[in-house]
């Protein structure tokens, strides 16, 4: 072997290949554990954020209660920073109060009040108006209003007015002590909030201030401390509560302004009042003002006032309206309790009894009116459960909250607005709460009534008070023993608990951070409040919530609102609906076609055509989304829009097309077919298709004409009442058309004969159109079913052993010419015959069942004519299809276009992987290609075809662009194929940059996310599950 | 329920023995057979089943058959040989028109399947597909249970009657002997089956719509002896009722099943006759050098 050409190496392994072998080892493991981290970290991650969601809130007292005076207090109050604290004595004392040291700033009493002390204080939830206070523009102030206990109304503001102060650090001013009332961008964005270096300084209080101040900085210099004091000299001149910002020299400080300005006498002999309530409009740094009080007095009067005062533009002088209406006439009983909304719409009056009067304000009359009789809170609840008495309902419900039952004397202790001034919430002496807000009525001009919503858990004790939330629907429910309940009223989540060990007022904080509550024995408590995410519950988040202003329960999803006043909606019922809707339709169209498309490449084109054809399905799924979604909402929904009808015929047309023309075709001798060679099919294809287009491109605008004609569907204005004709000529050749628009416009109910000329008609038939649809409709299934029974029915039967005479005659007619077109025509006479005979069978059992089938699924109630059955009213009617421009449809087709090709090449390479020896054998067994390929090939790649079906499903749940774009993005939970819908990844994709970082929304759309992932997870899963097990099953061959 | 089990295997190893202690009563059947064949048919006296006639075969440019002229007797097994890439599989799956399905093949020349000019435009393939059975190299049953194997041309034929199923289920395995062995495992998947089953289940699918020419394409070549000694008893029984086409390399196997033999080389059939007469007395040079192992 000595001349081999054969080159001899070393057979060691050379330490560079060992070296490349570790680090590959290692790189892969590495890079392998790593994306299993990233993975787990990425859900952690989304864990973290959605987890808070759902955690209760927390909340603790800050410091020691701050023991002012022992005197009862009416009132308490804070401003946002939860800095100055105001509390408001029975004896009509202001107190304004330090909240961090209890120092007490100031103690006034009104000069307004004189002698007389107070029977009640009420403020405003949110600021009304603002003024220059203390030389500090636009501060908000807050509406106060005190009963007099010799039958006065005492009017005035509660401001708290905030200065942001720095004092230069810099060597040019050195001295320089600067007052900033809103400091620069720059400025503003050196602050932060630094609470473990917080300094108080306590106004009166120097020796602890100086200590505080030693503690925060020992390293400041003699002059900055000279600074300092200044400062706090400055400070204490103002009365302010001052604290310390930054280490860059910005200082805080806040105090409080109350002034009471107003005094209105209703004159009841000196008698206290005994309930008021009152709200106020105040036009910015102008004199206008709209004002509403609301008095109960001590003989029992109701008075309601109005105020206006108004700049005349003449003379510029104020001129001051005031209007008294005396209610007391018109209600019976009198209120123990009063609200005002602060829109000044709506006055709520109720008493102990139970016994509540809404007057609402009439925009025609110019006065307040009561558009329904007064009712009870303690009524029977009708709507929830079977007519219980509210005592019994309460008692239940305290049963199942662990309580006794309540024997005590069923009287409405408390009630209050939530924010909005929509839901009124009703507290009883049993503990009972229940919220009551304005429902629509069923028609338009039916009142809005008050209405009850919801029900929370009772207190175990009486409720003294219903604190409304001023940042969400929360309230406190306060008892006298101290024990406080903070409930969002949306989902009836309880959010807070706590124990005060006795309680008079409470009141929560502008932010809703904190809770001041005074105590039985006058002491102020603070608390602090962490519940960011109180509106989120299970119930909200996926159950079915009755909202403000909605008819009746539903699954909403509205996030975001103009103002504070409306709660955001954030069900995820219509988002994970809307993600499936849209997923069924993509895949409605996209599979079909996919599949077909996929077998008709892999088992039938020519291999020629096959190598373009192939690569170009495969560069449509490098489409951008985006590109498909612009083209859907920009392109395809607008020119859709007017040809639906078309579009829907074609659904139906172009397969029978097929059908028919395929099944003329198998009848045709081979001669015929021999002519035409294989490429020639792919023309044949686009011949039909056109075919089919332009059938249903003509058939489309008749069919739209009859069954949906313009004139019905049209302004009734343009038609005569009796006759329904269009009034003028102009009207006529305009309505002479169909419209399916006007019909699916979103439920459109027009006048009907029936109703005009009081002539009776049988529902239903009396439209051509309305009826004939849905035999229309039916008779095609029908005929197949009675075919297909007809089919069964005949195999069991015993077989004849001479042939009838039809089968004669057939045979005779086919036999002479055998082969020939003739035959094919005797063939297709034949079957013409027994085809008219099934579909003239399935029209008959269409007409005969289609009226029973309209009254059982398609009647609805219709406001004037009762329950009526018309199948094509009830489509395009309230309950039926609504069209949308941007639809199911066109979403469905551009994210089925966005499928297609994904479904296509795998199912495609599914079934290439389908060994040739099996097609081999089927068509030596005499199978044709279809059967070859329906009964062999597919069933050994259904797994692979189901495998890309479901990747292409996950496709469709995440896609976003195209859903973002041609989906019109309106959130609503049906199934539709002429709405819109918004997905959970829309959803994402649209709100998130909108969502504050950390907020309810922010959460919400995590959990989205977090949904999102669930279901297609669910669905890879057990997609993977059903693929193994096929793939078992197969794997032998 | 381990004593069934045990039983259920005792069982099953006894019909082995027993069939093992069949064939060696069946084998010289069969060698009795060749012999009262010894004295030699003349091929072109009895009635032709197959009949080629001046057939030239393409694949793109190269010749894959040239100017064949050979006729296939009825119930009678012909077998084809020559070394690999003579033509024989070509010409083999030019009687069903299996090639069409390679886009490249151009024919000339005719077939004839008893009257029927089976490259006639007018001619569908189907129909004569369902008139042609064939076996090929590797076992292919489908991936479906051996009940639906066999009887997949008449669920294609469009029968529906259970009753006749069953019957022709009994009849093809008890036909290939399968029956025995398997009648109580139709409901299992048929790749579920040893290879010589498998192969003898092809057999069944084959001859279940009664095809008049069975055409097999080295049905043993991927067997062991003992399978392929049961599938040409199986091939020897088949003669009585089908046209035995069969494509082998195995001289031994031609000797042992065919009544006739023809020997192709490069595309051209250099010599057809009686078996017996061809393996003792090679009237050309080249078959005598195959035959004798001089070359292929």
């Amino acid at each position: 072997m000595e001349d081999s050409p054969l080159p001899l190496y070393s057979r060691k392994t050379t330490l560079q290949v060992k070296i490349v072998d570790l680090a590959a080892n290692i790189g892969i493991k590495v890079g392998g554990m790593g994306v299993i981290l990233a993975v787990l970290g990425l859900i952690v991650f989304i864990f973290m954020q959605m987890f808070p969601l759902l955690e209760s809130g927390e909340a603790g007292e800050l410091g020691q209660p701050l023991k002012l005076s022992a005197d009862r207090a009416l009132l308490v109050h804070c401003d946002e920073y939860r800095r100055v604290g105001l509390r408001i004595n029975e004896s009509g004392t202001i107190v304004i109060f330090s909240l961090p040291t209890g120092e007490v700033i100031r103690e006034e009493k009104p000069a307004l009040l004189a002698d007389a002390t107070l029977t009640g204080a009420r403020i405003s939830l949110r600021p009304r108006s603002q003024a220059k206070v203390d030389g500090v523009q636009d501060v908000p102030m807050y509406h106060l209003q005190l009963g007099t206990s010799d039958g006065r109304l005492l009017i005035g503001t509660v401001a708290y007015v905030t200065d942001f102060l720095r004092y230069e650090n810099s060597d040019e001013e050195p001295d320089e002590l600067e007052k900033l009332h809103m400091p620069t961008e720059d400025e503003f964005k050196a602050v932060e909030y630094m609470p473990e270096t917080l300094v108080y300084w306590a106004p009166k209080d120097k020796a602890a201030a100086e200590a505080a101040e030693k503690a925060a900085s020992e390293a400041t210099s003699k002059s900055k401390k000279a600074k300092q004091e200044r400062l706090r000299d400055e400070a204490i001149r103002r009365k302010q509560v001052v604290e310390h910002l930054t280490s860059f020299g910005f200082y805080r400080g806040v105090h409080a302004v109350v002034e009471v300005t107003r005094a209105v006498d209703f004159k009841s002999d000196g008698k206290p009042i005994r309930a008021f309530g009152g709200a106020i409009n105040e036009a910015p740094a102008t004199e206008d003002r709209n004002a509403i009080d609301v008095v109960v007095t001590g003989d029992g009067r109701t008075l309601l006032a109005r105020q206006k005062s108004e700049v005349n533009p003449m003379t510029d002088e104020v001129e001051i309206s005031t209007q008294v209406d005396d209610l007391t006439e018109r209600i019976s009983g009198t209120p123990d309790f009063v609200l005002v909304n602060d829109r000044m719409l709506r006055v709520v009056l109720a008493n102990k009894a139970g016994l509540v009067h809404v007057f609402e304000w009439d925009p025609l009359r110019k006065r307040f009116a009561m558009p329904y009789p007064a009712f009870s809170v303690f009524a029977p609840q009708q709507d929830l459960d079977e007519n219980r008495h509210w005592r019994d309902l309460v008692n239940d419900q305290r049963v199942s909250a662990g309580f006794e039952p309540s024997t005590e004397a069923l009287t409405l202790t408390a009630m209050n607005y939530l924010i909005g001034d929509q839901t009124v919430i009703f507290a009883d002496s049993r503990g009972g709460l229940q919220a009551w807000f304005a429902v629509p009525g069923a028609d338009e001009s039916s009142p809005r009534r008050l209405t009850r919503a919801r029900t929370h858990r009772p207190s175990k004790t009486p409720v003294i008070q219903v604190g409304a939330s001023p940042v969400n629907k929360g309230f406190l429910a306060v008892e006298a023993s101290g024990h406080i309940r903070a409930i969002n009223n949306t989902g009836s989540r309880e959010f807070l608990e706590m124990d005060t060990g006795g309680a008079v007022t409470a009141c929560m904080a502008r932010k809703g951070d904190g809770i001041l509550v005074v105590g039985t024995d006058g002491a102020v408590h603070h608390w602090w409040v962490d519940a960011p995410h109180s509106e989120a519950s299970f119930a909200t988040l996926f159950g079915k919530v009755w909202y403000e202003d909605f008819k009746e329960p539903g699954y909403e999803w509205q996030t975001t609102s103009g103002t504070d006043d409306t709660e955001p909606k954030i069900n995820l019922i219509p988002l994970v609906s809307g993600t499936v809707k849209g997923a069924i339709y993509a895949l409605l169209f996209s599979v079909p076609l996919a599949v077909l498309a996929a077998i008709y490449t892999s088992e039938f084109m020519h291999r020629n055509l096959r190598s373009v054809f192939k690569p170009t399905m495969e560069v449509m799924a490098s489409l951008p989304s985006v590109v498909l979604g612009f083209l859907a909402a920009l392109y395809f929904a607008p020119k859709a829009a007017p040809m639906m009808t078309t579009i829907l015929c074609a659904l139906v047309i172009v397969p029978a097309v097929f059908m028919v023309f395929g099944w003329l075709w198998q009848r045709c001798p081979p001669s015929f077919i021999g002519k035409f060679g294989h490429w020639r099919s792919t023309t044949l294809l686009f011949v039909l298709l056109f075919t089919g287009i332009f059938l249903s491109s003509v058939i489309g605008p008749r069919a739209e004409t009859v069954l949906f004609p313009a004139t019905e569907g049209a302004n009734p204005s343009q038609l005569d009442p009796v006759t329904f004709q269009p009034l003028t000529e102009a009207a006529s050749a305009d309505l002479d058309t169909g419209s399916f628009r006007t019909w699916t416009d979103g439920g459109k109910e027009l006048p009907r004969p029936t109703e005009v000329n009081g002539m009776e008609l049988p529902q239903g038939w009396w439209i051509p159109g309305g009826h004939s649809l849905l035999v229309v409709l039916m008779t095609l299934p029908l005929a197949l079913l009675l075919g297909f029974g007809a089919k069964k029915v005949m195999a069991k039967l015993p077989k004849k052993d001479k042939p009838g005479p039809i089968e004669t005659l057939r045979g005779k007619l086919e036999g002479e010419y055998k082969g020939g077109l003739r035959a094919v025509a005797v063939d297709a006479l034949f079957s013409l015959v027994l085809a008219s005979i099934l579909l003239g069978g399935g029209l008959l059992l269409a007409m005969l069942l289609s009226h029973p089938i309209e009254w059982m699924f398609f009647s609805y109630d219709h406001p004037t004519a009762g329950r009526v059955a018309d199948f094509r009213r009830w489509i395009t009617g309230p309950e039926g299809w609504k069209f949308e421009q941007s639809n199911s449809m066109i979403v469905g087709f551009a994210m089925g276009f966005a499928v297609i090709p994904i479904i296509y090449t795998i199912a495609e390479d599914a079934l290439n992987t389908v060994p040739n020896q099996l097609r081999a054998a089927s068509l030596a067994c005499g199978a044709s290609r279809w059967q070859t390929t329906m009964r062999v090939v597919m069933p050994a790649a259904v797994a692979g075809i189901f495998s890309g079906i479901v990747i292409g499903l996950g496709r469709a749940l995440g896609e976003t662009m195209i859903v973002v774009m041609a989906a019109g993005g309106t959130p609503v939970t049906d199934f539709q194929p002429l709405s819109g819908f918004r997905s959970l990844a829309a959803a994402i994709a649209i709100e998130m940059p909108e969502a504050p970082h950390g907020g309810t929304l922010y959460r919400t759309l995590f959990l989205a996310g977090f949904l999102l992932f669930c279901m297609t997870f669910v669905i890879n899963t057990l997609a993977e599950g059903v693929r193994i097990r096929l793939r078992k099953k197969l794997s032998r061959l | 329920m381990p004593e069934g089990a045990f039983a259920a295997e005792d069982k099953v190893g006894s019909v082995e023995d027993q069939q093992q202690a069949a064939s060696p009563r069946t084998s010289p059947t069969v060698s009795t057979d060749t012999s009262s064949f010894g004295e030699a048919e003349d091929p072109s006296k009895l009635d032709s089943a197959v009949r080629v006639e001046n057939f030239n075969l393409w694949y793109g440019k190269s010749q894959a058959l040239k100017d064949i002229n050979l006729h296939f007797p009825k119930n009678r097994v012909t077998a084809l040989i020559g070394p690999s890439g003579c033509g024989k599989s070509t010409l083999l799956r030019s009687i069903n028109r299996m090639n069409d399905l390679i886009d490249s093949v151009r024919t000339e020349g005719k077939v004839y399947l008893g009257e029927d000019d089976i490259f006639d435009r007018n001619q569908d393939t189907i129909e004569l597909r369902k008139r042609c059975g064939m076996v090929f190299q590797k076992s292919n049953p489908f991936p479906k249970t051996i009940y639906e194997n066999v009887i997949y041309a008449n669920r294609i034929a469009g029968e529906r009657d259970k009753k006749k199923l069953q019957d022709v289920v009994e009849y093809c395995l008890k036909r290939t002997a399968l029956w025995d062995e398997i009648k109580d495992r139709l409901q299992e998947n048929g790749s579920m089956l040893s290879g010589g089953q498998q192969q003898r289940l092809c057999i069944a699918r084959a001859i279940a719509n009664q095809p008049d020419v069975l055409l097999m394409d080295e049905p043993c070549s991927a067997l062991d002896p003992v399978s392929t000694q049961k599938i040409e008893e199986l091939i020897l029984d088949l003669r009585k009722n089908f046209t035995v086409i069969i494509v082998t390399h195995n001289m031994q196997q031609a000797a042992r099943v065919a009544d006739f033999t023809a020997f192709m080389y490069l595309g051209e059939l250099i010599e057809f006759g009686a078996t017996s007469e061809m393996f003792m007395r090679p009237k050309k040079k080249q078959t005598e050098d195959y035959l004798t192992g001089r070359f292929g």
